[in-house]
């Protein structure tokens, strides 16, 4: 695990969040991204069915969004895996990839568990959330919580988010063992119903990786 | 993902070192008890293997965004398995193009050709191992497993087997001597090996069925996207094993029937090698 003076986190209430997806979009006009490149992504999940029984039709449909962006984990695998080094941690723990000495080989996307990594193909490198840096260093808040109506996204130091709000994994995220992922999560009610064989991620064409 | 340049890559790297391996091992021969193997020390199997390996190199280049700086893939070798790769690929392909060198152009003493070449030959197996390693991610379940290793050394074995059986023969002609004197250890051993390919093979489809989560949907991608692809594997491989039983009883085995083995266990691993990059489905999103 790579040691920091402190740990930066995200924290996500997915039971605030009405999925109206403005943290993706304050996200791709902060950074200015093209069509088709996401660093923060909305998921969509969602499952169960209609029965009847004898003369009435129950259901026990589910749905919820997860908004997801690089977790800059306190065991990072892509800095792990990364062979030129291009990938670092800083003292507040923001991982961050160096653009100029990234070849493009893709090996932090395969490992990423939260499809972070995301390749650039006019460039020919790698990049992620880099969690705002340079509005952080002026004192700013990051766009996407900036940009969030319902305030389901928070910041900060993940010590005072875990004393703040309760953690919990929920489906498609997967075991913090992992990564140690920097994201404090409130799950929604329904979670406890989602699992990999009943839900499913239902905007998958629009969230999946460039 | 554009997996085209890793399944070359790999396969070609794979080559150079099984052939490397059974190469040497046929030199070991010679020296112990087998004099008329000596020529191998002629064979133009040596160069092929320098060859490959640049070609390798050449061809992985096409899957990086920037193939400019593919320089800087040698500098996490302390934590990162691709690195490590790096390195020892280019290890391999010093030792093996010197080796090759000597072999042709200097007499030099059997215990430096046993020791020198025994050396480069662990260097092509640390080379295999780091691959095998690069696979082992922690948050791709099917890719972490002791299969991704077996069946690694298991594809350089049959390739590096099957390719130099060919190439000696036809290089050298000394068709008779490795054809009578070595075709039952041969066959037996590629028997062995595909078998055991065949058995990890099924295993695997097996464990996946069992596993729920991204093995069982590694299963379903499969027999929905790449069935063609699944199934034939299966048919090469069996079709392979038929062959190499047929050629076992028969008489008389014409270089024909190697060349058709050779092609038919190369197909067989490309297809196996796409379904392995298929298989690269990480938990979580």
């Amino acid at each position: 695990m790579t040691k920091t003076e402190s740990q930066i986190a995200f924290y996500f209430d997915a039971n605030s969040c009405s999925g109206c997806k403005a943290c993706q979009l304050a996200c791709k006009d902060k950074h200015q991204h093209p069509l088709g490149f996401l660093w923060r992504r909305v998921f969509e999940i969602s499952g169960g069915s209609w029965a009847q029984r004898e003369q009435a039709w129950l259901n026990d449909i589910f749905a919820y969004n997860i908004s997801l962006a690089c977790n800059h984990c306190q065991n990072a695998i892509c800095l792990e895996v990364c062979p030129t080094k291009a990938i670092s941690k800083r003292s507040d723990g923001i991982v961050l990839i160096d653009t100029e000495t990234c070849i493009g080989c893709k090996y932090c996307q395969w490992a990423c568990p939260y499809g972070s990594p995301q390749f650039d193909k006019k460039n020919g490198h790698m990049t992620k959330c880099t969690f705002c840096v340079d509005y952080l260093d002026q004192g700013l808040i990051p766009s996407c919580v900036a940009a969030c109506p319902m305030r389901a996204l928070d910041f900060g130091p993940i010590e005072d988010l875990l004393a703040k709000y309760s953690d919990q994994v929920c489906f498609p995220l997967p075991s913090n063992s992992l990564t140690k992922p920097s994201l404090v999560l409130s799950p929604h009610l329904q979670t406890h119903r989602a699992n990999i064989e009943t839900a499913t991620i239902s905007n998958s064409e629009e969230v999946e990786q460039s | 993902m554009n997996d085209r340049p890793l399944i070359l890559f790999t396969l070609l790297v794979q080559h150079a070192v099984g052939m490397f391996v059974v190469l040497y091992g046929m030199i070991l021969i010679s020296i112990i008890n087998v004099p008329e193997l000596i020529l191998i020390r002629k064979s133009v199997g040596w160069y092929i293997i320098p060859v490959l390996m640049i070609s390798a190199s050449f061809l992985s280049l096409f899957h990086l965004g920037k193939p400019i700086k593919a320089w800087r893939s040698i500098f996490n070798c302390k934590n990162s398995w691709l690195s490590r790769e790096i390195i020892f690929a280019i290890l391999f392909l010093v030792t093996s193009g010197f080796y090759a060198i000597s072999l042709a152009f200097f007499s030099y003493s059997p215990f430096f050709i046993i020791l020198f070449g025994g050396f480069s030959a662990f260097i092509g197996g640390i080379l295999i191992y780091c691959m095998t390693r690069i696979y082992r991610i922690r948050t791709i379940p099917v890719w972490n497993t002791f299969w991704t290793s077996l069946t690694f050394w298991l594809c350089t074995l049959v390739i590096g087997i099957t390719a130099t059986v060919i190439i000696v023969p036809v290089t050298l002609k000394i068709n008779d001597c490795l054809l009578i004197l070595f075709k039952d250890y041969i066959l037996v051993g590629l028997l062995v090996i595909i078998g055991a390919e065949f058995i990890t093979f099924l295993t695997l489809i097996w464990w996946m069925y069992i596993v729920p989560g991204s093995p069982r949907k590694v299963l379903k991608k499969y027999i929905d996207q790449y069935h063609f692809i699944f199934y034939g594997r299966v048919l090469l491989l069996i079709i392979s094993l038929i062959l190499c039983l047929f050629a076992l009883v028969s008489d008389s085995t014409s270089i024909s029937i190697l060349i058709l083995l050779y092609g038919i266990t190369l197909f067989s691993e490309i297809l196996g090698r796409i379904l392995f990059y298929e298989a690269g489905v990480r938990v979580g999103v």
